[in-house]
């Protein structure tokens, strides 16, 4: 019986570490529309990124921003007056060290990680994407070199920024050591 | 040493190549530069090798190395 209970949990526990893993992975496409885009500015006498006003895409950018994930890992992101500005993504897969230092989940788990992309004209560089859903919010955090941000937006489709109203930090460091 | 330019558009896309752009020129329909951001980094690398053989037929060779390495970035606001 005793060994019995003990290969249970050892199924437990190998089927929630597989699905640790299977979180990263984008499962079905998925479609994200903005219509509007906070900033954000980083202070480093905070020590954070303060956030700015949502911006209007209709008024500031000619038209709404679109993010499209696709099963083959890669995304497309298209924005401008009527959708000129084209940049396309390829899902970047991260080691175990790497994996370590971007959480899951963001903001009490409302926000889940759908992935770490680079895009396709800078590949290499040391710039990386996170993307963090939750219905049609979108909250991204540029990482240079993989664990250091140097950069967060919120997308959305209504004007009101949740990280904001929910005072949400978001740590910065303008001095970065590897 | 190594500098950048990082441009964010109007659209939330960054730019990384665009050096010589201005904040506020269009670089594609409705699309113009928000805001620039310069950051800088730093290498620093040595490295030393070394092999000592005494004899191939009854012992191995010895090989030590060391490397340090060192890379800062900081970004200018």
């Amino acid at each position: 019986m005793r060994v019995k209970f003990l290969l249970i949990l050892l199924s437990i526990g190998f089927y929630c570490c597989s699905n640790i893993n299977q979180k990263q992975q984008i499962i079905s496409k998925r479609i994200v529309t903005a219509n509007f885009l906070a900033f954000t500015k980083p202070d480093s006498s905070k020590k954070a990124f303060t956030w700015e006003k949502m911006n209007d895409l209709n008024v500031t950018a000619g038209g709404s921003v679109v993010f499209i994930w696709q099963k083959d890992s890669t995304m497309e992101c298209i924005g401008g007056r009527n959708g000129t500005s084209k940049n396309y993504y390829t899902r970047f897969p991260m080691s175990k060290s790497q994996a370590a230092k971007v959480p899951l989940t963001l903001l009490n788990d409302k926000y889940k990680l759908i992935g770490v992309f680079e895009q396709n004209t800078d590949k290499r560089s040391g710039y990386y994407f996170a993307y963090y859903v939750n219905g049609n919010n979108l909250l991204v955090q540029l990482h240079e070199t993989i664990g250091f941000v140097v950069d967060v937006m919120y997308y959305s489709d209504k004007p009101l920024n949740e990280f904001e109203k929910a005072g949400f930090v978001f740590p910065y460091k303008n001095n970065i050591r590897f | 040493m190594e500098s950048r330019v990082r441009s964010k558009t109007s659209t939330g896309q960054f730019k990384f190549t665009l050096q010589g752009e201005v904040v506020g020129a269009e670089i594609s329909a409705g699309v113009t530069i928000v805001s620039q951001l310069n950051s800088t980094t730093s290498y620093q690398y040595s490295a030393t090798f070394h092999i000592t053989n005494t004899d191939y037929s009854s012992q191995k060779p010895i090989i030590t190395y060391n490397l340090a390495s060192q890379c800062i970035g900081i970004q200018q606001n």
